[in-house]
């Protein structure tokens, strides 16, 4: 193949499939954002429960460790017959998928955090709910944030598989690319991917930076 | 002020804490707890405010029982220390302070008002110290602001576990000068617990010494001297008063860095070690630090020529003495025998050097200097 080609070839699928690319990023970037958002409202709050009762901290994190050892593939597979095909099979698939970094740094980020920092806020009088609040949030955010920043980009990775359960996404475009045997469009699908993900990790390095608080980058 | 009436703990793994604590802790005054680590002193002041709850016995403040009151708000009225610090690094020097007063709803301009008063009273500089972060401060400066956060709500009551004995040396002394004077001031009633009994003596009114969970003695700092109720009390202020104060020995006499060469050295060598590190003599040391004898310039100057010597030929025996040897002992043999030094041993192995300045220095209470500031020694 003629690489000059190819590129020409690319920059007309580009052109003429835009509206079919278009669609297919926004429904991309839906299934990834809602996934994330239900993996961080489920896992912060159950690190943050493991982190005051660690004895449950290793069987949640196995457990969330194993989701995440199922071929990705076969996961999708897996939920068809009891959720058929569509939006909330891909949406759990991907949630079940993000659990883990997200959960392992809140529970890490959590019981990191200087006992002493605790010890001092409740021998003066703070609440748990303020200790949790004022200090530990604070101090774990950054780990935190972290966990999210890595689920994040996994998930952008892994909602090209939402395809195969018909929840469209870019995944449609590289699948067509494939089955029609045409290169040019398996980049069209896979690039955009490649760049959403690589852009949310940016931003989301950003925030991680902006939510490590002041005075402990100060360290000198 | 204070009041424990038969207080108890037993832990759940069945270790007996405290046994029958019967203690009252009067208003204004500074009392230490102090006593060898596992006696009880912590568990017993982290129970004054219900970090530790007794498992029999009951305490009150003001004829209060604290178990009939809300832990958060008690812990709010009863200022907090411990050694570790514990400032809360994303906060500034101000927001830490201003915790407290914070969770008590007070006004703005009343907090403002109070953290710029309280920095002022341990010499922080308000416009300097209030945006800074604890992890951009000292050590000592950390724990002066841990003690002023401790008292910007007002308690009437301070709990202070072991605040300065994480501290450099020089940091612990002048906070435990400044909490004798702030005492002064704010007549609070505080709680000290320490390990230190130098530092117990020179800042409490009163003196609680534990042992296996039982106070042994509670008495002002002269009485314990005076009277010591049983042989342990008088061996626990003893001990302690032997390492600094009142009987100096060796090791408070002497100078730690030691410009040391081994004994199968060359004379050359031992020159140029004398030159190198200024001084006229220099300690001999076996292979494993043992203690040989002394090497002088004037006989490595006087055995020069001869190029085979080594410094096991010209070695000056003066006898050593151990570290615990007494000042006046010490005084004797500097004047009957004129030495320029006299090494410090323990067993055989040398650990200092009492030279007539370090042993000025050591009974002026000041800080022993390494011979040479500069370097780390020797080897």
């Amino acid at each position: 193949m003629n690489e000059e080609n190819f590129f020409v070839l690319f920059i007309e699928t580009m052109q003429n499939r835009w509206d079919d690319i278009f669609v297919a990023l926004q429904e991309h970037l839906f299934l990834s954002f809602i996934s994330i958002v239900i993996a961080i409202l489920i896992s912060v709050p159950l690190g943050i429960f493991i982190s005051r009762r660690k004895k449950l901290a290793e069987p949640f994190i196995a457990v969330a460790a194993i989701f995440q050892t199922v071929p990705s593939l076969a996961l999708f597979g897996f939920l068809i017959p009891f959720l058929g095909i569509g939006n909330i099979t891909a949406i759990i698939a991907l949630t079940v998928y993000a659990l883990l970094p997200i959960l392992r740094n809140t529970y890490t980020g959590i019981t990191s955090v200087d006992q002493s920092s605790i010890e001092a806020g409740r021998g003066m009088g703070m609440t748990s709910m303020q200790i949790l609040m004022k200090i530990e949030v604070p101090l774990s955010l950054p780990v935190i944030m972290a966990g999210v920043r890595t689920a994040t980009v996994l998930t952008i990775g892994v909602a090209t598989l939402a395809t195969f359960v018909g929840a469209g996404g870019l995944g449609d475009i590289i699948y067509r690319g494939l089955t029609s045997n045409k290169d040019e469009l398996v980049l069209a699908g896979a690039l955009p991917a490649t760049i959403l993900a690589l852009g949310f990790d940016l931003i989301l390095k950003l925030l991680e930076n902006a939510a490590t608080p002041k005075g402990v980058k100060a360290k000198k | 002020m204070i009041t424990f009436e038969h207080v108890s703990k037993k832990f759940a793994d069945g270790t007996e804490a405290l046994k029958d604590i019967n203690l009252h802790i009067e208003q204004g005054e500074l009392l230490t707890l102090i006593g060898p680590s596992g006696c009880g002193k912590t568990t017993t002041m982290k129970m004054i405010n219900r970090l530790i709850e007794p498992s029999g016995g009951q305490i009150s403040i003001d004829g209060k029982p604290i178990s009939d009151q809300d832990p958060v708000e008690l812990r709010r009225s009863i200022g907090y220390v411990i050694q570790q610090i514990g400032l809360l690094p994303h906060m500034t020097i101000a927001e830490n302070i201003a915790l407290i007063p914070k969770l008590k709803k007070w006004d703005k301009s009343k907090i403002d008002k109070r953290v710029d008063e309280m920095l002022n009273l341990v010499g922080l500089e308000p416009s300097v110290f209030r945006s800074r972060y604890p992890l951009e401060l000292s050590g000592g400066q950390q724990q002066r602001v841990g003690v002023i956060r401790a008292l910007a709500a007002e308690p009437p009551i301070i709990l202070m576990d072991e605040p300065f004995s994480a501290l450099d040396p020089i940091s612990r002394e002048q906070l435990q000068d400044e909490l004798v004077k702030l005492q002064k001031e704010i007549q609070k009633t505080i709680v000290f617990v320490t390990h230190d009994m130098d530092e117990a003596m020179k800042i409490a009114d009163r003196i609680a010494i534990m042992k296996d969970g039982e106070i042994l003695q509670l008495d002002t700092p002269d009485r314990l001297l005076r009277h010591p109720k049983n042989e342990f009390v008088r061996n626990f202020i003893g001990d302690e008063r032997m390492a600094k104060g009142q009987a100096p020995t060796a090791v408070d006499l002497m100078i730690q860095k030691v410009a040391t060469v081994k004994e199968s050295r060359g004379l050359a060598e031992a020159f140029r070690l004398m030159k190198s590190e200024r001084v006229d003599s220099l300690a001999v040391t076996g292979p494993e630090q043992e203690y040989k004898g002394v090497v002088t310039l004037d006989q490595v100057q006087k055995h020069y020529e001869g190029d085979t010597k080594r410094i096991v030929d010209v070695i000056e025996i003066i006898e050593p003495i151990q570290r615990n040897t007494l000042y006046p002992e010490i005084a004797k043999r500097f004047a009957e025998k004129q030495p320029i030094s006299i090494p410090v041993v323990e067993g055989e192995k040398l650990t200092g050097l009492v030279t007539r300045s370090s042993m000025m220095r050591g009974l002026a209470g000041l800080e022993q200097l390494g011979y040479k500031e500069e370097e780390p020694l020797n080897e």
